[in-house]
């Protein structure tokens, strides 16, 4: 799959509302932003469906794949642009992208070039001379300001001008931390007060007013020890320049701020070509990195929920360096699906991934099996024999159910872990092992660390990234992905027809809470295809404590003792699973508002799946 | 040639080539792969303190009693103070004003002045090393806050006069141009005293050189005293302007290079212990 996109200027965005629309029912990912006047638009379509852009062909230009991620880095490094280096192209990227993951829109794609492209962002501005930022006139004159008096903090600035003038000094001298901005135009100052600022800005025109500047300038340069700084935004002719006859008074009319500004621009122009080859380097990894399957994380593990995407998004962050992550979750989540996953999109894709069980081994054999043994070490060791940790030896091991490994055995692979050296059972050499581990548990390690029967300094070594897999009754978008492909899968097994889940059904399973989890709900699938009489999965072929949850709202008011909240917090958890955590729908259901619905969700502690 | 001249030669000229780094890094022109500032001045000074050390080993005293060694010694003294201010300021902004004036001096005191110098039986004795040793530090602290009142005049020229060029970017703000000069002048005015005092101290314990207060070397001394005296009284008085603490930093320090090269060379003082 490959990224195409579009751009149009803005005001004729009303003519591209078809061309819209149809991006966003046939693409697998879309992001739109405005920026400098244009609508960009970017999508990812699957290679099946090329009509998408055939269809857009016929009314605008196409990019294709490397170009539309050329432009994508280069607004957002701020190369597309006069303004060399500003990161406003970054700040709608972004926009769009947050939108996206709310709208569903964003999928594993444009959350790794969005990773992607706050690495180079912070390599461009850590090794070029980017870092500067954008200087215009007003940043110019609280650089001058900062110049004269070093930390601003205890200055305060007094500014005469109309309010837009203002609120642009204003902000530009906020972002060095003045203690103090004032408008004259706003306020009546006292003579006895002038004197305690600091800096003076003043846009004015008219004679009047200029010479009322003359007057009010001796009452605030109150001593010679301090500096008294004049900033003349005004016309140059009326400018007040006699006033930097004063020893301690430093006059300067913006005009001057010019060559500070065309130097910044100087500088930053320069950063170019330095700020391309990051670029070029990074859209080349991620061309290499796209047109390989191993970024496609969706064909091994199902899943819709914004909570998963959280996942993939971790996932790509950390699968291309070797840190060791610990993945923790409920039983059935599908923790070895994940740690494929980033065996897959890493570095050592190719190499071997071992998984082991460290709760399924007796305590007695898993020394031997992880680290090996030598002949004789033991009755029966008649040969030497290399454990897992070497058969691992280039690629990833994975240690699931963690927390069940005996003391003595935390001990000897937390050396492992530090040393990258594994001394087989009865041996006195070490090995050299180049092994990323992964762990998993569905415990929590923390307690288990507390409670003594899991070491700390352990914890600490392993707990280098954690990711956790949220339960699947937390990811309600995903019950019927994963239903339906356990029946896609299990019609391919044995070759029936093409099962479909029947409307109530899926309703009951999506109103299930599933303690088991992925697991449990493959179980189900599996049952209710065998026992299905047709190829309509109906309740009836569902199992009994499925079918409890049918109609519980209801049941619930009229079998139990409950107050008035307590309705309607089981009320709002079950519209929220039955509307898949659509907020509006949800508030629409209930008949309140969005802002009541979170209010309400927040008293009764219900989790948005945003946070 | 001798180990000495050799060393004589080479480090005005080392110190030359480290000015000539600074000068084109400030100018922003220093090529990427060209030897880092920092790297160059660190050779230099590592090179003046083997002098320092072939002196010292050479005669078997401490090189300070000459005019020549107390000049070298200033110098050695002035780069490793500047070189402890670049790490820990990080900032090489002050590079080409100080070692403009190391290189002045390192460059009379290499080919002007007799290596050889003096050796009196007075200078033997450990309380005039301490004397010796204090006037340097407040030598060394008087002229770095020359130094930063030369790049405060410099900077507050640039804004008054509206030129907002490369000295502008590249010099500190002139809030820490006034802190360093009036931090260097409170250092050395202790250390002068302290050396003033001890010199009367050294002096009343050998009647027979025949000191006087007339001399003058300690009458330019007390001028250098009395100048930095007012400066700190001042000072603690809360009535020092930015003014008046550059002229009397820029007095205080043309009166000590006065003392060291007219005084010492041109006057009849018995500080030159023939």
């Amino acid at each position: 799959m490959k990224i195409s996109g579009i751009k149009y200027r803005s005001s004729d965005s009303s003519e591209f509302d078809s061309i819209r629309e149809l991006i966003r029912e046939k693409s697998v990912e879309s992001i739109n932003f405005d920026f400098q006047g244009y609508e960009h638009q970017y999508w990812v379509s699957n290679d099946r469906e090329k009509s998408i852009n055939q269809r857009v062909q016929k009314s605008i230009p196409i990019l294709g794949h490397e170009e539309s991620l050329q432009n994508i880095f280069r607004i957002c490094c701020g190369l597309s642009n006069e303004q060399i280096g500003t990161k406003k192209g970054f700040k709608s990227f972004e926009s769009a992208i947050i939108s996206g993951k709310q709208k569903d829109r964003v999928g594993p794609l444009f959350s790794r070039l969005y990773t992607d492209i706050e690495a180079v962002l912070r390599n461009i501005y850590s090794s070029t001379t980017l870092r500067t930022g954008v200087i215009e006139r007003f940043s110019a004159a609280a650089e001058l300001s900062v110049k004269i008096f070093g930390d601003l903090n205890d200055k305060s600035a007094l500014v005469i001008g109309e309010s837009s003038f203002f609120k642009e000094v204003k902000a530009a001298l906020k972002e060095r931390d003045i203690g103090f901005v004032e408008s004259l135009r706003n306020n009546k100052i006292r003579d006895e007060e002038l004197s305690a600022y600091d800096i003076l800005v003043v846009k004015e025109e008219t004679t009047d007013k200029i010479n009322q500047i003359y007057e009010l300038v001796p009452k605030m340069t109150r001593s010679n020890e301090s500096s008294f700084l004049i900033l003349d935004f005004g016309s140059a002719a009326n400018s007040l320049h006699e006033l930097g006859n004063i020893y301690n008074v430093f006059y300067t009319h913006a005009s001057s701020l010019d060559s500070v500004i065309s130097r910044n621009l100087k500088l930053r122009s320069d950063a170019i070509p330095e700020a391309e080859k990051i670029i070029e380097r990074r859209v080349k990894e991620f061309l290499k990195w796209s047109e390989s399957d191993k970024w496609d994380v969706s064909k091994s593990i199902i899943a819709r929920s914004h909570q998963m995407q959280k996942v993939f998004e971790l996932i790509y962050k950390v699968a291309p360096s070797n840190a060791i992550v610990i993945i923790s979750g409920e039983t059935g989540t599908g923790k070895e699906l994940v740690a494929k996953a980033i065996h897959k999109s890493g570095q050592r894709g190719d190499k071997p991934f071992i998984a082991v069980n460290c709760g399924a081994i007796p305590e007695n054999l898993l020394e031997s099996t992880l680290f090996g043994y030598v002949k004789g070490a033991f009755t029966g060791a008649h040969e030497d024999k290399k454990g897992i940790f070497q058969a691992a030896d280039g690629g990833v091991l994975f240690l699931d159910e963690i927390a069940e490994l005996p003391m003595m055995l935390q001990v000897k692979l937390l050396r492992a872990l530090q040393d990258n050296e594994i001394t087989p059972v009865g041996g006195n050499r070490s090995n050299k092992v180049n092994v990323r581990i992964l762990a998993a548990t569905n415990k929590n390690l923390m307690k288990e660390v507390m409670e003594g029967r899991f070491r700390e300094d352990l914890f600490y070594r392993l707990n280098v990234v954690e990711i956790v897999v949220p339960p699947l009754r937390e990811r309600v978008d995903d019950i019927l992905a994963l239903a339906n492909h356990f029946l896609l899968e299990h019609s391919n097994r044995t070759q029936k027809d093409k099962f479909r889940l029947s409307d109530s059904a899926a309703e009951l399973l999506t109103q299930y809470q599933w303690p088991g989890n992925v697991r449990e709900l493959q179980n189900v699938i599996e049952r209710a295809a065998v026992l299905s009489d047709s190829s309509t999965i109906l309740p009836s072929d569902l199992p009994e404590g499925v079918l409890e949850n049918r109609d519980r709202s209801i049941s619930v008011v009229s079998e139990k003792d409950m107050s008035l909240e307590e309705i309607e917090e089981e009320h709002i958890r079950l519209m929220l699973r039955k509307n898949r955590y659509n907020y509006n729908s949800v508030a629409e259901t209930l008949g309140i508002g969005r802002t009541t619905l979170w209010r309400k969700m927040k008293k009764y502690g219900i989790a948005s799946v945003d946070e | 040639m001798d180990t000495l001249l050799i060393l004589r030669i080479t480090v005005p000229l080392l110190y030359a080539v480290t000015l000539y780094i600074y000068t084109l890094e400030f100018r922003g022109i220093l090529k990427e792969r060209s030897v880092k500032p920092t790297i160059a001045l660190m050779i230099s000074v590592a090179i003046h303190l083997v002098f320092w050390v072939v002196l010292y080993s050479s005669s078997g005293k401490y090189p300070i009693g000459s005019l020549f060694g107390t000049l070298t010694t200033f110098v050695l003294l002035l780069s490793i103070i500047y070189m402890l201010i670049e790490y820990g300021m990080n900032d090489r902004s002050f590079g080409i004003f100080v070692l403009s004036l190391v290189l002045l001096l390192q460059v009379v005191a290499s080919i002007f002045i007799n290596p050889e110098g003096i050796s009196s039986p007075l200078l033997e004795e450990v309380i005039f090393e301490i004397h010796v040793i204090s006037l340097i530090i407040s030598y060394s602290a008087f002229a770095l806050g020359a130094i930063a009142a030369v790049m405060h005049l410099l900077l507050s020229k640039k804004i008054k006069h509206q030129e907002l060029d490369i000295v502008y970017h590249k010099l500190p703000t002139l809030q820490f141009l006034r802190q360093v000069g009036i931090f260097s002048v409170y250092f050395g005015f202790v250390f002068l005293t302290a050396g003033i005092a001890l010199g009367f101290f050294n002096a009343s314990q050998v009647p027979e050189a025949g000191i006087s207060l007339s001399d003058p070397k300690i009458v330019s001394a007390i001028i250098t005293w009395l100048i930095y005296g007012i400066f700190v009284l001042i000072h603690m008085l809360k009535k020092l302007t930015a003014k008046s603490a550059i002229n009397l930093s820029l007095i205080g320090f043309i009166t000590i290079l006065f003392t060291f090269f007219v005084v010492n060379t041109l006057m009849e003082t018995f500080h030159l212990f023939q």
